[in-house]
């Protein structure tokens, strides 16, 4: 053979080598999942979601929940990837066929076949060439930096995030609502600001795309210090024009400040906000109140014999009267509808107190909104998480305070102490299955002039777990 | 010009057999079939890529550059909040 057609031989096996090759550099398709299955049995929860206010009549509930998550990623390279992620929530014999007008959180009743899917996320996850900077765009959850109570939701809106040699610098634009002609739901709904400012019933009238809006901007940097020690500061502004017709404009800036450091075995972190701006409020049309609100944590986690124990501490400002000209309450952020919170503080690791992690369509808590209806809170909580080879338990007390009694008619500020644990086995490596258990006892806030005291609030649940 | 062609012939079914070859066990037993093991197209689940990461990470600088362990480690961040994104109540 000469030299000439081995060449071409070469060349023609070197091409085909190269074709076959060509599916090894097509999409990375990844697929992942939760499966969560609750039997709950208790006395202040409902299957449905908002404020629990302890009462003497406190009936048990019993029922079963389910929530199936799946995603999907399709990624092209290290560089580009689309995340999609759905839900379906129902509760066991809830309903079925749309039959009672509604689809999300339904389709567990006889005959199934509901409409039920959520899309919780759908984003996209792209590096720019030949810069340090990440850019996440669409709908999407988002991390605060603040341990969720400020904004812990999804939401539609582009994160931006350049890694730098000190650490990082970021920015993040989130369109929470824009609103065209229709009834708020209550009037401070669209404010994105507690429930115990609304007014319910205003009507928007719009036609344009873009005019009345409740927008989240954010600009954050993070200074590794050293290893072991890293600071973050932080700019958020929530600004909300939606029920301009009726009220002035909302602009509540804030600034935070965060820290973590490594100690040998123990880890501390903390953050404080501050809120300075404007409140739009029906009871000043003309004239918004002034905001100056703060809150502020200080967390630590550390090995301590065969387990880790864990400490929170959270303040959240109240507001004394909430008719005159300033507000010192924070102003946290919520979903449209009231006492639905876009926010949550995980880290207590409550049942009853706070919003737990685990909760799905059924999602109360005493302390639904950290606002508390302006009176704010003085949250203490330990923790200690114990695993022995396939078996877990994570128990925890909690304390917890109003920061200003803000009707002056309570006998005292002291909400009540909860105590928590939830002991699981691991059947699998992704499937748990876990008993959860919490118990509060009511402080003299709950206290009554006269006659019988709420009923302290319990909850039991038997957990099924599958995520992959 | 025929062994030229031969050759490439060869290569061609030599190239396109090789992913069935790949698939093969040295078991007789189809075991996808048998146990959900070894199966075309099986990916990974989240605590499996956890695991993979947390072993590749353990090799070190004696494996890795500097520059692949921080990816590692990053992409060990992403599982990790992966994780928790579907565990968490939003």
């Amino acid at each position: 053979m000469s030299m000439k057609k081995r060449l071409l031989a070469v060349a023609a096996v070197s091409a085909l080598t190269v074709a076959t090759a060509v599916p090894a550099l097509a999409f990375e398709n990844e697929f992942h999942g939760l499966f969560r299955v609750r039997g709950i049995i208790d006395n202040f929860d409902n299957g449905l979601v908002g404020k629990t206010t302890p009462s003497v009549s406190s009936p048990t509930s019993n029922y079963i929940e389910q929530r199936a998550r799946l995603m999907y990623i399709a990624k092209a390279n290290d560089d580009l990837k689309l995340i999609t992620h759905f839900e379906f929530d129902s509760r066991w014999g809830d309903n079925s066929y749309n039959s009672n007008g509604t689809t999300r959180n339904n389709g567990g009743g006889i005959g199934a076949d509901q409409t039920n899917l959520e899309t919780k996320n759908i984003y996209l996850d792209f590096n720019i060439p030949s810069t340090p900077l990440n850019v996440k765009l669409g709908i999407q959850g988002f991390d605060d930096g603040y341990k969720g109570i400020i904004f812990n939701n999804d939401a539609a809106g582009l994160v931006a995030k350049a890694k730098m040699g000190f650490g990082s610098l970021g920015g993040a634009y989130f369109r929470f609502d824009d609103a065209t002609t229709g009834s708020a739901p209550a009037t401070n709904s669209y404010l994105g600001v507690p429930s115990a400012t609304t007014v319910a019933g205003s009507t928007i009238q719009n036609s344009t795309p873009g005019y009345l809006t409740r927008d989240l901007v954010n600009l954050n940097a993070k200074v590794n210090v050293t290893k072991n020690f890293k600071v973050g500061a932080d700019y958020y502004l929530l600004y909300s024009d939606v029920l301009r017709q009726t009220q002035d404009r909302t602009a509540i800036n804030m600034f935070g400040v965060n820290a973590e450091a490594l100690a040998g075995p123990v880890t501390i972190d903390g953050f404080v906000i501050y809120q300075a701006g404007k409140l739009g409020d029906t009871l000043f049309p003309g004239n918004a109140q002034k905001v100056s609100s703060l809150a502020a944590n200080v967390g630590a986690k550390a090995k301590l014999g065969p387990g880790t124990l864990r400490a929170n501490a959270l303040y959240i400002s109240g507001n004394r009267d909430n008719n005159t000209s300033t507000r010192n309450d924070f102003q946290t952020i919520n979903e449209r509808s009231t006492d639905t919170p876009g926010h949550a503080f995980y880290a207590g690791e409550m049942q009853l107190m706070l919003r737990n992690k685990y909760n799905m369509t059924s999602d109360r808590a005493v302390v639904m909104d950290l606002n508390n209806a302006s009176q704010g809170l003085l949250g203490g909580y330990l923790g200690y998480d114990l695993a022995i080879n396939k078996f877990f338990v994570n128990s925890n007390v909690g304390f917890g305070a109003i920061a200003r009694d803000t009707t002056g008619t309570h006998k005292g500020d002291y909400l009540g102490t909860e105590i928590n644990t939830e002991i699981g086995y691991k059947l699998y490596d992704n499937l748990t299955t876990s008993v959860q258990a919490a118990y509060m006892v009511l402080g003299d806030y709950y206290k009554p002039t006269s006659g019988s005291w709420p009923v302290n609030p319990y909850t039991t649940k038997l957990q099924v777990n599958y995520a992959f | 010009m025929k062994k030229v062609a031969v050759m490439v012939m060869a290569a061609f079914m030599m190239s396109a057999a090789m992913p069935a070859f790949a698939q093969m066990t040295k078991e007789e037993k189809d075991q996808c079939l048998l146990a959900s093991k070894g199966c075309m197209g099986e990916v990974s689940s989240i605590q499996q890529k956890m695991r993979k990461l947390n072993a590749e990470i353990k090799k070190g600088k004696k494996v890795y550059s500097a520059e692949e362990l921080k990816k590692l480690q990053d992409k060990l961040k992403e599982a990790e909040a992966i994780l928790d994104k579907l565990n968490t109540n939003n």
